[in-house]
């Protein structure tokens, strides 16, 4: 505490210490962040940091107030996006009017993606895309980059999406059949963002047929059944439906019904880190 | 003559003194210390000692003061939400450059509440910004990041 120290200098916000450029930005929305990559090279580099990422995330998703989060239309679970295509509007602007009209997405590159595909869930900001026969992409709306995965040749039942703590990866999961006529056989396939590939799971197959429901050792599998089955209890769940019952319930067992349809703007890339 | 028992005198209560930069003194009561996280730890050290906060000038530590009291008040229910809520959103209207300093003093002294209705007084300005209007080139930045360290 040096007293010869002279008065400091006028401010703006990019002469603040770096911890207190952190705190401000991690609160900002994803496309004021974007607008800011160009101020400086340490400011770019802050924003791609992973931690940067996670903490924006975070701070993002336990927002009481909402304000960085979207719902998505005209994606019943378990079913094709409707003919109007993938919509979306914020939270808030929902649940102030349940009866709003939700916007098209603003992204031309991915335009492709609100149209003929099915919503296979969504996490941390990324949306999961199935084109069939075998085509997934990872989508970040907020931030407009998309990724195709690698194409898997198997006639899909079931697809979920999710984010394993324990490897820090991305991955998403398909249960189906080869096309074999004669010989059909149920297969388990994951993909790995850490790998940007898919391996086959060994399944231990309990009832075959549409709604199957398999059972696992795996800890991992057992929560994405936990998924599926719960798609398959909401099939053809549409927000726009559920008008009467969200506007009385509280922000949490809102999100615990939207589930698949309300994601969080965050900056998280679909594109593996290797490639 | 009676005997009347005197009543003891209350206690005056306990004034810490502060100092700034600029050399201002400011003795504060106990229930402001409290909100100053980062001052409350040196207390016991530091005696009668006036303790001086090199960091902060007057013109600010003077407005961090005024908050503490202010919230204290409300804390004893001599203010309602409403009422609180008003004042802190006048505290917070001053010229970019007050609320930068509010910002990092309350930060160096952990005035927990003040630091985050800075922030977020700045994020809401951001959001109307221009890339050029927030940024500026300037070795500056380099400086403070020492300055504030705190080990």
């Amino acid at each position: 505490m040096d007293r010869e120290n002279a008065p400091p200098p006028s401010r703006k916000l990019c002469h603040l210490p770096e911890e207190l450029i952190e705190e401000i930005l991690s609160r900002l929305a994803v496309k004021s962040l974007l607008r800011f990559r160009c101020v400086s090279k340490s400011w770019r580099c802050l924003m791609s940091s992973e931690r940067f990422i996670r903490t924006q995330l975070e701070k993002s998703s336990n927002d009481p107030t909402a304000a960085h989060w979207q719902v998505l239309f005209n994606c019943g679970c378990g079913s094709k996006f409707s003919t109007s295509g993938l919509q979306q509007c914020s939270v808030r602007s929902f649940l102030d009017d349940p009866d709003v009209d939700p916007s098209p997405i603003d992204d031309p590159t991915n335009h492709h993606l609100t149209t003929g595909g099915y919503l296979v869930g969504n996490c941390d900001g990324l949306l999961c895309i199935l084109k069939k026969p075998g085509s997934f992409f990872l989508w970040n709306l907020a931030t407009r980059i998309s990724m195709e995965l690698p194409k898997i040749d198997l006639k899909i039942t079931k697809s979920g999406f999710g984010h394993d703590d324990e490897s820090g990866a991305y991955k998403v999961f398909v249960v189906g059949s080869t096309y074999a006529e004669e010989k059909r056989e149920w297969i388990g396939k994951h993909y790995s963002s850490k790998t940007n590939s898919w391996k086959t799971v060994k399944l231990g197959c309990h009832a075959v047929g549409v709604g199957a429901e398999y059972i696992s050792p795996n800890k991992w599998f057992r929560h994405m059944v936990w998924t599926a089955r719960r798609v398959k209890e909401n099939t053809g769940y549409e927000p726009a439906f559920m008008t009467r019952t969200i506007v009385n319930k509280r922000m949490k067992e809102f999100l615990q019904i939207m589930n698949n349809f309300v994601y969080v703007e965050s900056l998280v890339s679909p594109v593996p880190q290797n490639l | 003559m009676e005997n009347r028992e005197t009543l003891p005198s209350p206690e005056k209560e306990k004034l810490t003194t502060l100092m700034s930069l600029d050399g201002h003194i400011f003795p504060v009561e106990e229930a402001v210390i409290v909100e100053l996280r980062a001052i409350r730890r040196l207390l016991p050290a530091a005696g009668d000692a006036t303790i001086p906060i090199s960091q902060v000038t007057g013109q600010i530590l003077a407005k961090i003061i005024d908050y503490c009291r202010k919230h204290n008040d409300h804390k004893l229910n001599r203010l309602r939400d409403e009422e609180i809520s008003a004042w802190d959103r006048h505290f917070v209207d001053v010229d970019e450059e007050l609320l930068f300093d509010l910002l990092v003093a309350s930060h160096f002294l952990e005035v927990k509440d003040l630091f985050y209705l800075t922030v977020t007084t700045v994020t809401d300005t951001m959001k109307t910004k221009s890339p050029a209007q927030v940024g500026n080139m300037d070795q500056l930045r380099n400086l403070f990041i020492s300055n504030f360290r705190l080990d």
